[in-house]
């Protein structure tokens, strides 16, 4: 115990030389939980990656009817502005990536219709903008349809008052009124479409990239701790643990209750931040997570040791943890919202710890659904396992290979 | 076996791999001598110190230290060793003083007595007036000098020491081959692997030549000579390299 004491506190004299370093591993989340709720917060109830943009309209007959037309879509949510200009200038906003898509309404549609041969319009897309030009693509689409499903009915209309011989200003007027008719009905068809609010995020955007971005921070935090194994072993301070009445094991155990410490005081620093804005709500309980918070630390450690097992040095270590921390993130839905990422990625992200963490504290944050947290808990467990497996795996390959 | 053996070697062998590091070796270090290793790079003789120094195991035969398995046993026989390795095992960031009261408390010194030794190996190694100075800032004498410093600090009775004087100024040279004198007074057995072969013919009572994990002769120097009709340690050693 002497031994493992005298190592810990070695270990610890290390880490608190860099105290820049130290602070920063303590202050970071709360900066980064802050940034993200606040640059990211309004994405979160969407479920793709468009915001609103804005659009070009090139009204090349200017009628009533085509200012009704245009006039339909600034009902639509997702567009920002919607500039009336010609088709050059629409062109330029292209090119200057001001707008997604320019609708361009032809000259003399309205009379066009009325002669039964509707002039075509177009769509010019913007290729960086590929997504939102498809959706005005479609919407146009959408338009173009319900004006030939219109049509086909005044064709009828037309041929059996041709045939029952009736007057052919009668037939005009008949005409026009179901034209109008038909056009209120297109008009009013958005009526048909609801929106059911799923209510997903029942936390706040900052309790909810508190809970996304724990594991990171838990994760960020043994890096310290790890680059000191990777240096022990390139001096070749390891071995002589080995060689001493310590073994090797007690200098490893030291560094992992190290990065313990520094993430508990994180995950400190970021209760009292949540407690904080959490104030006038009173709803924050720090219980429910606790045993999420100690399961992604053992699961933190146990990757730590992964890593440890991959690198040769510390600028490897160094390397390597940041990129696959990077990556997790990236994959277990710390950064974006993991139910609008890719099929593949949410697969995958059943391996991440920042996945079951994240579920783990948003059960806990959002009233402690002890069934949402044990199960986190559980996940969290089995991946230590796993990457405790892999990292003993990799030990005992490179000693096979040394050997 | 020699009545006063403290380490024997028995038919030891160890493989990487497909090479064989050393092949079926056995002899005995005597208690209070200084027993030197040498032979050409890749011979064995680092090979040999990991074993002795438990840190790897053989893969045949056995090392026991005052009757003690390496391999059953190596708990009780690191309590009794100070190994200085090769490398410079010393944190660069700490101080000389930092260092050693890490190494001091790993083998279990505590309070006053631990100041007082750390003081003690510091001066016997004449690097007192540096003990608050970072490591990385020592010259290579210096960190040779404190890398054994670290090993001494629990008064070990067998000190095994992988080239301990490589690549260091002459001055660092006569502090360390002064202070295993001055050990070896003490009663205290020293295994020592050196390129130096003056170094090892003044220090050591006996050697033993290894030639790619091969043990080919082992005795005081004088006994060597004669049992090769070499005029030197110099000329055997080089005979063994004109052979690789």
């Amino acid at each position: 115990m002497k031994a493992f004491l005298s190592i810990l506190r070695n270990d610890v004299r290390i880490v608190l030389r860099d105290v820049k370093a130290l602070l920063l591993l303590l202050i970071m989340p709360v900066l980064v939980i802050s940034i993200f709720a606040k640059a990211l917060g309004p994405l979160l109830e969407k479920s793709v990656f468009v915001e609103p943009f804005s659009i070009a309209v090139v009204d090349k007959e200017s009628s009533v009817w085509t200012g009704i037309l245009a006039n339909q879509l600034n009902k639509l949510e997702i567009l920002d502005n919607i500039y009336k200009t010609d088709e050059d200038e629409a062109r330029e906003m292209i090119k200057r990536n001001e707008v997604a898509a320019a609708i361009v309404i032809p000259e003399n549609i309205t009379a066009s219709v009325d002669r039964w041969e509707p002039e075509q319009g177009k769509v010019i897309g913007n290729s960086l903008l590929h997504l939102e030009s498809q959706l005005i693509k479609n919407i146009a689409v959408v338009g173009s349809t319900s004006v030939s499903a219109g049509l086909a009915e005044l064709y009828t209309i037309r041929d059996y008052e041709k045939k029952a011989d009736i007057d052919p200003d009668q037939v005009y007027q008949d005409l026009v009124s179901a034209n109008e008719e038909f056009i209120n009905v297109v008009l009013a068809r958005k009526e048909v479409f609801t929106e059911t609010r799923q209510d997903q995020f029942e936390v706040s955007a900052v309790e909810h990239y508190a809970a996304s971005l724990l594991a990171v921070f838990i994760m960020f935090a043994s890096i310290p701790c790890i680059k000191l194994l990777a240096q022990e072993r390139s001096l070749g301070i390891s071995t002589r643990f080995i060689a001493a009445p310590t073994g090797g094991w007690q200098s490893i155990s030291a560094k992992l209750l190290l990065s313990v410490g520094i993430s508990m005081a994180q995950f400190l620093v970021v209760c009292l931040f949540l407690k904080s804005a959490a104030k006038g709500v009173g709803r924050l309980q720090i219980a429910p997570f606790i045993p999420v918070f100690l399961c992604t630390t053992v699961a933190a450690a146990a990757f730590s040791m992964l890593i440890a097992s991959f690198a040769t040095s510390p600028a490897s270590t160094d390397l390597i943890a940041n990129l696959s921390i990077l990556l997790m993130a990236v994959i277990g839905g710390s950064v974006y919202p993991l139910p609008s990422l890719p099929a593949l990625c949410r697969m995958l992200s059943a391996l991440t710890i920042n996945r079951w963490s994240a579920e783990g504290f948003l059960a806990a944050l959002a009233g402690g659904d002890a069934g949402g947290i044990s199960g986190s808990c559980k996940a969290l467990l089995l991946l230590a396992a796993l990457y405790f497996a892999g990292a003993i795996m990799v030990y005992r390959l490179k000693r096979r290979r040394l050997a | 076996m020699a009545t006063n053996s403290l380490i024997s070697v028995r038919d030891v062998t160890k493989r990487y791999r497909n090479r064989i590091a050393l092949d079926h070796i056995s002899f005995e270090v005597n208690k209070g001598e200084v027993f030197g290793l040498i032979g050409p790079n890749g011979a064995g003789k680092s090979t040999f110190i990991t074993l002795l120094a438990t840190i790897n195991k053989p893969d045949s035969g056995d090392i026991l230290v005052d009757g003690k398995s390496i391999v059953k046993a190596p708990g009780s026989i690191r309590k009794r060793i100070g190994y200085v390795p090769q490398e410079i095992a010393l944190y660069p960031m700490l101080s000389a003083y930092d260092n050693l009261d890490l190494w001091a408390g790993i083998y279990g010194l505590k309070g006053q007595q631990k100041k007082q030794r750390i003081a003690a190996v510091l001066e016997y190694l004449r690097l007192g007036d540096r003990a608050r100075d970072k490591v990385g800032t020592f010259s290579g004498g210096m960190k040779r000098r404190l890398n054994i410093a670290a090993s001494l600090l629990h008064k070990p009775d067998i000190l095994i020491m992988d080239e301990p004087t490589a690549g260091v100024d002459i001055l660092s040279r006569t502090t360390i081959a002064e202070m295993i004198k001055s050990l070896k007074a003490n009663g205290c057995t020293i295994i020592i692997t050196s390129h130096y072969i003056d170094e090892l013919e003044l220090l050591c009572d006996r050697l033993a030549i290894l030639n790619k994990g091969v043990l080919l002769h082992t005795g005081t120097l004088g006994a060597i000579l004669e049992k090769t009709g070499k005029e030197s340690l110099e000329a055997l050693m080089l005979n063994l390299e004109e052979m690789r």
